[in-house]
Order: structure tokens, then sequence, then C-alpha cells
């Protein structure tokens, strides 16, 4: 790199969002290294119970999956009726606006104080179920020109992807098309698709934006194919949408036994070292992996690449040879910590398996130990598992060791069902492999943390991570007993085809006749943990379970999607429980201290900013057909009375 | 002729089946504004029994009724009263269980005190 490159690129890194300073929030996580924490101080612990309702939005932009939506973009369906919504979509809040993308992929721009529309942008996605079993959107990304030109148009420019592929670049004063970007500010990200393209690489997350750098990964159905496209990520111009470069997660010579492999989940940022951190998922299929070697490497791991050339640095595994869909679903959380008198570099992975890896972020070496330690093998003709996998003693793993055992309750409301059931499968711990009879997975594939990871206090080093308890069971199914199994749910039934494999895949929660978990509550909690000690300060159920109406007991918390945000004066805002409430909580104790209702789980981050001197945080209630079927398009934004 | 005890049951269930009408009916319970029950099938089991222990109440607040009915009334009145309280916890319908105390307490008076008031 030349010294004008390398200074350019030192102060782009200084006008970069490292963290979510001056009370703004500009990316998904809040700020490039996935901190998720607000330096805000005027809604405190001693306050937040005075915390109201300044304003509600319904973008209109919400489907069931069965009724047809009160307001329709983008080309419908036969009958008018789209597949249902999934919309976690982390609101923006940079250029004095509150940005957010829709699950029917458009961009909406909020004044931040009323939510009254300043402008919207219509994709015109197609609104059909192309890679995933509903309409999905995480929001999008903000970028903005070091210099920008005076009277030129798109100097600051709002990204949105879709479901079908196309990455939108729009002015984010005005919602028009930036005519530089792509073909008249619409990049066709299928173009790319040209190793086993199956179904279009979807744009689900928004991209990560560093300096004038788009990095973009997508998200496919690594359930369905044994082959499909294999994972790579791009960084593109920011202007034009021209590829900077790609890395290849898979090596050319794999490519006709496997795929995906891919990064669909958020990404963190160095700043100040440049380097990129991706979480990248399994390889496909899901859950039957012979024909995938077993030393397969960067698969299933943490991993930093050069900002600037997309040269691998370095690599962590932690999941050898996937069985269970485990991919590495959340940005690690970048923060320095105090360890041994020294300031040590950190990253914190939160993972599906209940793991936390707190590595040295400069050369991927754990802080706390890890440690490889002998599994459970596959009893699966012609499959092969690994015989170790990674596993973490400290800091303590965020869901127990083995799943916690029948639940009384939910087997006498069944006659025993629970106990008869569980005495059939195959058990034998963490990284029980998929089985013909049978396998309980513990954690499983909507265990431990989901793609909201965790959040951490920068000064203390106090980090806080939700968390999910779910015990599932992982049934492969000959090839010609599938068809007939399958006609009966379909793929949203639990069914993964893995189609060019002898098996496919049931996965069932581990449910009595009745509806009710078999496994001991609680379903969800939030921890906290001191990253200088590793130690766990705290461990609370979180969340509630709402069925029918009937809130179940609090020490019973909810499986938890989303994640939380700290803010300076110590809250904790997190939606993510199946009980349709926000809540903020005393990062010193775990302790609710105020709780709202919203329209549908607010399974998005919440965004917490400042606005002519005051602060507000707002969440999307979007809800996830995972936590319940509730969904909603509603938007709220809550600050103290005036 | 009547019977204070089943008064008092008939008045606890029918304030309760006001609450309940707007546990179902608004967005929020009624001095409970974290609890959204909405057209919820639990919110209308609320309803519903309330209602029929209003009814239940009045009919035991007098004394034209047969012995038989009377006894089964009382017994079903008492799992009513129980039941909805219980469904008032998990609504998270403080005063819904409030007033299924005072149903109880009618209850009690009207089991307790054979001689009706004149």
């Amino acid at each position: 790199m030349t010294r004008s490159a390398r200074l350019a690129a030192v102060l782009l890194a200084l006008a970069a969002p490292a963290a979510a300073g001056e009370g703004t929030w500009q990316t998904f996580n809040g700020d490039l290294m996935a901190q998720k924490f607000s330096p805000l101080t005027e809604i405190t612990p001693e306050n937040v119970g005075d915390l109201t309702m300044v304003w509600k939005v319904h973008t209109g932009d919400v489907s069931d999956g069965v009724h047809r939506p009160t307001r329709m973009h983008g080309p419908a369906t036969a009958g008018g009726v789209v597949p249902p919504t999934v919309w976690s979509a982390t609101p923006l809040f940079a250029n004095d606006t509150l940005y957010l993308g829709t699950p029917f992929y458009r961009i909406l721009a909020l004044e931040p104080d009323t939510g009254k529309l300043k402008w919207s942008y219509d994709s015109h996605a197609v609104l059909e179920a192309l890679t995933q079993p509903d309409l999905k959107n995480r929001g999008v990304a903000y970028w903005a020109a070091e210099t920008p030109v005076a009277g030129l148009p798109c100097q600051k420019r709002i990204y949105l992807g879709t479901m079908d592929a196309k990455l939108h670049a729009v002015d984010a004063d005005t919602g028009k098309p930036c005519a530089d970007f792509g073909t008249a500010g619409v990049l066709d990200f299928n173009s790319f698709n040209t190793s086993h393209a199956k179904w279009p690489l979807s744009l689900l997350q928004p991209p990560t934006v560093f300096g004038d750098k788009l990095f973009v990964g997508w998200a496919g159905k690594d359930w369905a194919e044994a082959v499909d496209s294999p994972g790579s990520v791009y960084a593109l111009d920011a202007r034009t949408g021209a590829v900077d470069w790609t890395f290849d997660v898979l090596p050319k010579d794999v490519l006709a036994r496997t795929g995906t492999a891919n990064v669909w989940a958020s990404m963190s940022v160095d700043p100040q070292r440049h380097l990129l951190y991706i979480p990248v998922s399994s390889p496909s299929p899901n859950f039957y992996q012979a024909a995938v070697p077993l030393d397969l490497p960067i698969v299933t791991s943490v991993t930093a690449l050069d900002t600037e050339t997309g040269r691998l640095v370095w690599s962590r595994q932690l999941v050898h040879h996937d069985l269970w869909d485990l991919d590495t679903d959340a940005a690690p959380t970048l923060v320095d910590i105090d360890k041994d008198g020294a300031q040590v570099p950190a990253l914190v992975q939160s993972s599906k398996q209940g793991f936390l890896y707190v590595l040295n972020r400069e050369t991927g070496e754990p802080i706390y130990p890890i440690e490889e330690r002998p599994v459970p093998q596959t009893d699966v003709p012609g499959e092969l598992s690994a015989a170790t996998q990674p596993f973490v003693d400290r800091p303590a793993r965020v869901v127990p060791d083995r799943w916690p055992g029948v639940f009384p309750l939910a087997d006498w409301l069944s006659g025993g069902y629970c106990t008869r059931t569980a005495a059939k499968l195959r058990d034998e711990g963490s990284f029980t492999p998929p089985s013909v009879k049978g396998s309980i997975t513990y954690p499983a594939t909507v265990g431990g943390t989901e793609w909201g990871g965790g959040a951490v206090d920068p000064r203390s080093g106090i980090y806080v991570v939700n968390s999910s308890s779910v015990v599932q069971i992982y049934r492969l199914i000959p090839r010609d007993q599938y068809d007939d199994a399958a006609a009966r749910g379909g793929e949203t039934g639990g069914f993964s085809p893995m189609r060019g494999t002898p098996y496919g895949l049931q996965l069932t929660t581990f449910l009595n006749p009745i509806g009710m978990p078999c496994w001991k509550p609680p379903y969800g909690t939030l921890a906290a943990y001191d990253l200088k000690t590793g130690e766990r300060l705290w461990d609370v159920p979180f969340g509630q379970v709402q069925k029918w109406g009937f809130y179940m007991p609090e020490s019973w918390g909810s499986v938890t999607i989303g994640g939380p945000v700290i803010t300076a004066s110590g809250l904790i805002f997190a939606g993510a429980s199946m009980d349709s409430r926000v809540r903020a909580l005393d990062l010193r104790t775990g302790e609710v201290l105020w709780k709202a209702p919203v329209a549908a789980p607010a399974v998005a981050l919440p965004a917490v900013y400042s606005y002519q001197g005051r602060q507000y945080v707002v969440f999307v209630a979007g809800g996830n057909s995972i936590l319940s079927p509730r969904v909603s398009d509603e938007v709220v934004a809550y600050a103290l009375p005036r | 002729m009547r019977h204070d005890g089943g008064l008092l049951m008939a008045l606890g269930a029918g304030l309760g089946l006001l609450v309940a009408i707007w546990g179902f009916l608004m967005p929020t319970q009624l001095l409970a504004p974290t609890s959204a029950t909405a057209w919820t099938i639990g919110a209308a089991v609320s309803v519903a029994a309330t209602a029929v222990l209003f009814v239940a109440g009045l009919v035991l607040a007098g004394t034209a009724a047969p012995r038989g009915l009377n006894a089964f009334l009382l017994i079903g009145s008492l799992i009513g009263i129980l039941g909805t309280a219980l469904a008032g916890c998990l609504l998270e319908s403080q005063l819904l269980v409030a007033l299924m105390a005072v149903c109880l307490v009618g209850w009690l008076l009207r089991v307790l005190t054979r001689r009706p008031s004149f």
C-alpha cells in the first residue's frame, strides 16, 4: 500500500462508526465493532420506569401468509397472498433520519422524533419465498462520502438487499436511486451466482460499510441440496458496486461435492487494524456430510480478513464437520479487555452451540482456553464425524452442557409421552450426531445464541448475551421413505430434503402432544460476564412465553431471537422474547426495570439515539415464525416525558 | 328474599365480566398496562367464565332454585371462581384476581349463611 493510500485508509477508519458515538446508531449492530453500546445517559436505571411511547408507526409491510396484505408492494403472487414476514431490521439513525428496511423490501426514511415519513423507496422486489420460507429483512446500511461534493446527489446512501438478490442504492436525503451504482442504482448480485446456482443469493442482511467498501454476504437454502452455490464474501465499491475483492470460503476442489458455507449474518470491523471479521456458516447439506472432507478449513468458523485485499489473516473453526447446522451466526463483538495488567485486543464470538469464544482478534488465539474433547460418533452408514470438537469452560456456556431433562409437568400432562419418547432416542450429550432412530440434539440449530449476538460495555468489559434452551430431535429418513414423510409436512414442517444424499432429515422440537416443551425450563436466559476474568456475573430467565393470551411463569423464561443493547447509564434494552414485550434491565443485576407490550415479538436489535437533546429507544416489532405466528409491521419509539 | 352471598358473588363476577371484556377488546389489561391479551383465547375464556359466574351468582342469590341445582351451582361456581382466578393470574390481570376473591367471599357467605335475608 502506498503512503497516500495508507493515509487515506487511516482517515477513513477515523471517520467510520467504530463506536456508536454522538448518539447515532449507524449500523446493524450500532457500530462496526458490534458492541451494541450507546454512550447516552439520559435514560437511567432510576428514571427508566417513566419511559413512555412517543410515536408508533405501522408500515403496512406485513403478511401472515394467509390473508392478502392490506398494502401490497412489488409483484403479487397468485391470489395476492405472500409468504409470512419475518422482520428483524435494526433501525438506523444517521443523517438526522431514522432509516428502515421492510420485509416487502422497501426503504422508509422517518423523522426521528415523530416517526413521520420523509420519503420511501420501493424496490419492487418479487415477494416470494425464493430461499427462505418467510419474507425476511434485517434492515439497511448507510454510507457517507468522506469528502462530499456539493450539489451532487448520493453523497450519502442507503443500501437495501432483497430476497431476489438485488442490491439497491438510493440517496439518503431523497430516496432517489443512485444512478452510478450498478445499473441505474441496482446491482444484480445474482450475476455472481455462477457455480451450481439453484436459487438466488438472497440479500437479507444489510452490507457492512467500512470506508468506501461494502462487505456483502448472502443467504441460501443449505438444507435443500447437497451441492449448491459456494459461500463467498464480496467487497464492493460503495459508489459503483464494482467488485473490489472476493473471498471464497470453499476451495475449488470441493465445489462438486458441497456448497454454501456462506456468511448470512452481520460482520464486524476493527477500523484500526483494518480487519473484517466474518461468521462463516456450515457447508451444505446441513445434516449429512459424507461427501464433505473432515478437515475442510474455514467452514463453521470465525475468520478475519484484510479489509483492503480480502486476504485471509486467520480463521478459527468452531465446529468440525458440522452435522447439526450450527452456523456461526452473529458478528463477533470486538472489545479491548484488561487481562493480567495488559490490554488485549479481543473478540467474543457467541454461537448456537452456546459457547462464548474469547479470542485475541489480531491472532485468533484463545484468551480463555479452547479444548478439543472426544464426542459421540455417527452410526449412519457412509457418514463421517469429527473425533473431537472444541469446548470452552470459561466463560461458562450460555446453556447447560446436557439437555435439562424431562419436565415433569409436561410429562404428566401428556401421560408420560416425554419420558417414553426420550427413552427411544439417541442421547449422548453435546454433539450427538443425527441418526435414523432420532437423536436428542442440544443445543440445536435454534438454540444457544442466535444472530443478535451479545453486547458489551467497553469501559468495564461487561458482556451481556441472551440465549435459548431448546431441545430438538434430528431424525434422518432414508431417501426411499423421505418423499412420503415430507409430503405430510414440507420444508416448513421441519423437513430438509438434502437432495443428492441418501437421506433427508426431519427436525422436530421436542414437544408433548399439547404443544408444551418436554424439557425443563428456563427456555431462555440473559447473562452477564466479566470479560476480564471470564466469570459469569448473573444469569436470569429472560422474557416470558405467552400462549393463548396466558403468560407462563417468569421463571420459565422464553426462547429468544434478537439481542441486547447496552447504554452508558447501566441499562440493557432488549425485545427478543415470545411474549411481545420489550424490556429494560439493570446491567448490574439483570433485574427488569421496565417493560411495555408491542404488537409482535420484537426480534430486531433496538436502536438507541439522541436527537435534539432527547434520547430515544426504537424497537421494530415484526415477529418471527420460529417464536410465534404473531407478525406485525409496528415500529415504536420510547423516550422520557418532556 | 335473597342471599347476600349470592349477590356479592354476582357483583364480583359482574365487575369481573367488565374487566374481562376490557382485556379481550383493549390493547392492554385494565390497570395492567404491560399485559396485552386482546383477541386471545385466554381472554375470551375469562369473559365466558365471568359471565357464567354472574348468572350463577344471581341464581344463588335467590331461593327458588331446587336443592339439586343449588348444589350443582355451588360446586360449579367454586371451580369457576378458582379457575377464573388462575386465568386472571396467567393473564396478569390482578384486578380480575381480586374480583374473584370477592366472588369467593360471596360463595363462602352463600355456603355458610343458610338463612336468606329478607
